[in-house]
C-alpha cells in the first residue's frame, strides 16, 4: 500500500531523511519510532505532499505522489503531531468545512459527519465552539477530520502526544476501532508501550536511516537474541546456573538476588525441555515465565540516542 | 455553481467573529459617523442646490473613500494565509481536494466584503452629487475605475505577501509598506527628481500610478490641456494596478498548483 524508494529529504546540508526504502501492506498498522529529531515527521510530511522529497520515489496505493498528487490526496488522510482549528467555528461546521473540501456531496455530508462524530464519540459536542474543547477532544476532533472523507490510508503523527493518561487510551481504543475497519495505517509515537499494543508492524529510524522494520514480534526475537525467560528458584540457583549452560537452546545466562535470566533460542519444546531439565536435576523452581520484551527495550538497543 | 467551502467559512466567521467586535466597533463607529456627516451635508446642498458644492463633496468623498481603501484594504487580507500557517491550519487546507483558484478567491472575495458595503453606502450620496453639479461622465466613471482598481491591487498585493511570508507581522509589514511606496514613497521620489530635472514639468511614470495624484487629475477641470493626459493617467493606472494585481494572484496559483507544499 505504501511503498518508498530511496526517499530522502535534504535542508541544506542537514540530511533528514536518508534514502528511505520502506514497505507497509494493506491493513497493515505500522508503528514509526524514532527519536526526536530522526526524520519521522519529515518522512510522514513527504508520504502526504507536504513536503516535495529530494529524490527518491514513495507510492501510496500504486500512485506516485511525486507525479500525481492530486490523485493521491482523497485517498490519505493525516493527523499533524501540532494542529490548530479556526477560531469561531462549531465542531459540526468544522467537519463540514473539510467534508465539502474533500468534494463530498452536500446530500451526504450530514450523515458522514454524524458518523465520524460517533466514532470519536464527540456527538454530543457537535453544537459546541471547536475552541471550547478540551486538548483531549480536540485530538478527537482532528482524527474525525481525518476520516471524513473515509480515506484508506492515515498518517497519524504523534496522536497520543501531550494527552493524560485517560485521553492516550481513549485515541488506542479508536485506533483499534479504526485498524479493525481495515484502514492501513502509519503512526509515529514516543508513547512506544502502547504502540506495540495495536501495531502489527514497526519502524525504527535514527537520524534519517531506517534501522529496522518489519513484524513487531520478529524485530523484537531478533533484537532482543531470542526471548528471555525468568526463572526464579528457592535454592540451587547454581546447580540450575550450571544445568542451563548446558543446554543447546541456552545461549546466556545471568543470575541475579535468586532470578535467572536466560537467552533462549528455540522452539516451544525446547523452551518446556528446560524446565524439565531444572526439575530433574533438583532445581526446586518457583517460577518460570516468558520475560515480555518491550518496543522500548528494542528501541533503546537499537538506537544511539545520537539525535537527541 | 460550484460550492467555495473557503469562503463560506471565511465570510461565516467573519460575521461571527467574536474577537475582532472591538476592532468592527473601532472600525465601524468613525465610518458611520462620516457617513452620517457626509449625508447630512448632502441633504443640506440639496437644500442649497448649490452646483460648485456638490462638486466639491464628490472630490472629498472620493478622497475620503481612497484613504479608507488605502488604510483598510491591506488590514483585510494581509493575514489571510500567514494567519492560517501560524494557527497551523495551512497544512490541513493544502492537502484537501480544494483547487489553488478556490482558495485563493474564496478567501480574497470573503476578506474584502465589507469594501462592497462601504463604498455602496457613498453611491447615493455621490450620485446626487455628480447630477447636481453636471459632472462629466468620464469623471464619475473614471473615479470609481480608480478606486476599484485600488481595492483589487491592494487586496491582492497584501495577499500575496500573507503567502509569501511566515509571519503576519512581516505580512502586514510588507503590505502596508507597498502601500505607503505608492501613495507617498511616489511622490518622495518624485519630488527629489524634480530637483534635478530641467525643462518643463511633466508627469513622470512614478506619478501615473500614484492613485492620489491620478484621481486628483482626473477631478481637477481647472487645466483642459491635461485633461486628456488625466483620462489616460486614470487608464494607465487602473490597468497596472489590475495587471499586476493579477499577476500576483497567478504566482501564487502557479507555486500552489505545482507543489502545495508549506
Amino acid at each position: 500500500m505504501i511503498k518508498t524508494v530511496n526517499l530522502r529529504k535534504e535542508f541544506g546540508p542537514l540530511v533528514a531523511v536518508d534514502d528511505l526504502n520502506l514497505e507497509i501492506g494493506e491493513g497493515d498498522i505500522f508503528g514509526f519510532i524514532g527519536p526526536n529529531g530522526a526524520g519521522k515527521t519529515t518522512t510522514i510530511k513527504m508520504l502526504v505532499t507536504l513536503l516535495r522529497p529530494t529524490s527518491g520515489t514513495a507510492c501510496i496505493d500504486g500512485i506516485e505522489i511525486g507525479k500525481d498528487f492530486r490523485e493521491v490526496r482523497p485517498i490519505i488522510g493525516f493527523m499533524p503531531d501540532f494542529f490548530g482549528v479556526y477560531d469561531d467555528v462549531k465542531v459540526w461546521e468544522y467537519l463540514d468545512f473539510f467534508a465539502a473540501a474533500y468534494r463530498i456531496p452536500k446530500d451526504d455530508r450530514a450523515g458522514r459527519i454524524d458518523e465520524v462524530l460517533e466514532l470519536t464519540s464527540l456527538t454530543v459536542k457537535k453544537d459546541a465552539f471547536v475552541e471550547e474543547l478540551s486538548r483531549g477532544m480536540k485530538q478527537r476532533l482532528c482524527l474525525a477530520k481525518t476520516m471524513i472523507h473515509d480515506p484508506k490510508v492515515l498518517f497519524l503523527d504523534e496522536p497520543a502526544s501531550g494527552l493524560d493518561p485517560r485521553a492516550r487510551v481513549e485515541i488506542k481504543e479508536l485506533l483499534k476501532k479504526l485498524r479493525a475497519m481495515g484502514k492501513t495505517i502509519l503512526v509515529s509515537s514516543h508513547i512506544l508501550p502502547e504502540l506495540a499494543d495495536f501495531c502489527n508492524t514497526v519502524g525504527i529510524i535514527e537520524k534519517g536511516r531506517l534501522i529496522v522494520a518489519g513484524d513487531v514480534r520478529k524485530i523484537m526475537e531478533e533484537v532482543s537474541g531470542g526471548k528471555v525467560i525468568e526463572i526464579r528458584v528457592m535454592d540451587g540457583a547454581k546447580k540450575a546456573h550450571e544445568v542451563m549452560a548446558g543446554l543447546a537452546c541456552v545461549k546466556d545466562v545471568k543470575a541475579l538476588d535468586g532470578v535467572l535470566r536466560a537467552q533462549f533460542v528455540g522452539t516451544l519444546e525446547d523452551q518446556s525441555s528446560i524446565l524439565a531439565s531444572l526439575v530433574t536435576a533438583g532445581v526446586k523452581v518457583l517460577s518460570f515465565a516468558e520475560e515480555a520484551t518491550d518496543l522500548e527495550d528494542i528501541f533503546m538497543k537499537v538506537t544511539k540516542g545520537i539525535v537527541s | 455553481m460550484m460550492e467555495n467551502p473557503v469562503f463560506n467559512r471565511e465570510f461565516r466567521t467573519r460575521l461571527r467573529s467574536r474577537k475582532t467586535r472591538a476592532i468592527r466597533l473601532a472600525v465601524g463607529i468613525p465610518a458611520a459617523l462620516i457617513i452620517i456627516v457626509s449625508y447630512y451635508q448632502l441633504i443640506a446642498a440639496m437644500c442649497r442646490e448649490v452646483r460648485t458644492e456638490c462638486g466639491e463633496v464628490w472630490v472629498v468623498a472620493s478622497f475620503l473613500q481612497l484613504l479608507v481603501i488605502c488604510f483598510i484594504v491591506p488590514g483585510l487580507t494581509a493575514n489571510a494565509i500567514s494567519q492560517e500557517k501560524e494557527q497551523r491550519t495551512w497544512g490541513l487546507l493544502l492537502i484537501t481536494r480544494l483547487s489553488a483558484w478556490q482558495i485563493i478567491w474564496g478567501k480574497l472575495v470573503a476578506r474584502l466584503m465589507p469594501i462592497p458595503i462601504l463604498m455602496i453606502a457613498f453611491v447615493p450620496f455621490q450620485v446626487y452629487s455628480a447630477v447636481a453639479s453636471g459632472m462629466p461622465a468620464y469623471q464619475t466613471v473614471g473615479t470609481y475605475v480608480i478606486l476599484l482598481a485600488c481595492v483589487f491591487f491592494f487586496a491582492a498585493q497584501a495577499f500575496f505577501w500573507s503567502w509569501a511570508f511566515r509571519r503576519t507581522s512581516v505580512a502586514i509589514s510588507a503590505a502596508y509598506g507597498t502601500v505607503f511606496f505608492f501613495t507617498v514613497g511616489t511622490l518622495i521620489i518624485e519630488g527629489l527628481a524634480q530637483l534635478t530635472r530641467t525643462g518643463p514639468e511633466r508627469m513622470s511614470f512614478l506619478m501615473r500610478v500614484n492613485p492620489f495624484f491620478v484621481l486628483g487629475s482626473l477631478l481637477d477641470e481647472s487645466d483642459m490641456k491635461t485633461l486628456h493626459d488625466a483620462i489616460q493617467a486614470a487608464g494607465i493606472m487602473s490597468a497596472i494596478y489590475v495587471a499586476a494585481g493579477v499577476i500576483l494572484l497567478l504566482v501564487m496559483k502557479h507555486y500552489l498548483d505545482r507543489s502545495r507544499t508549506e
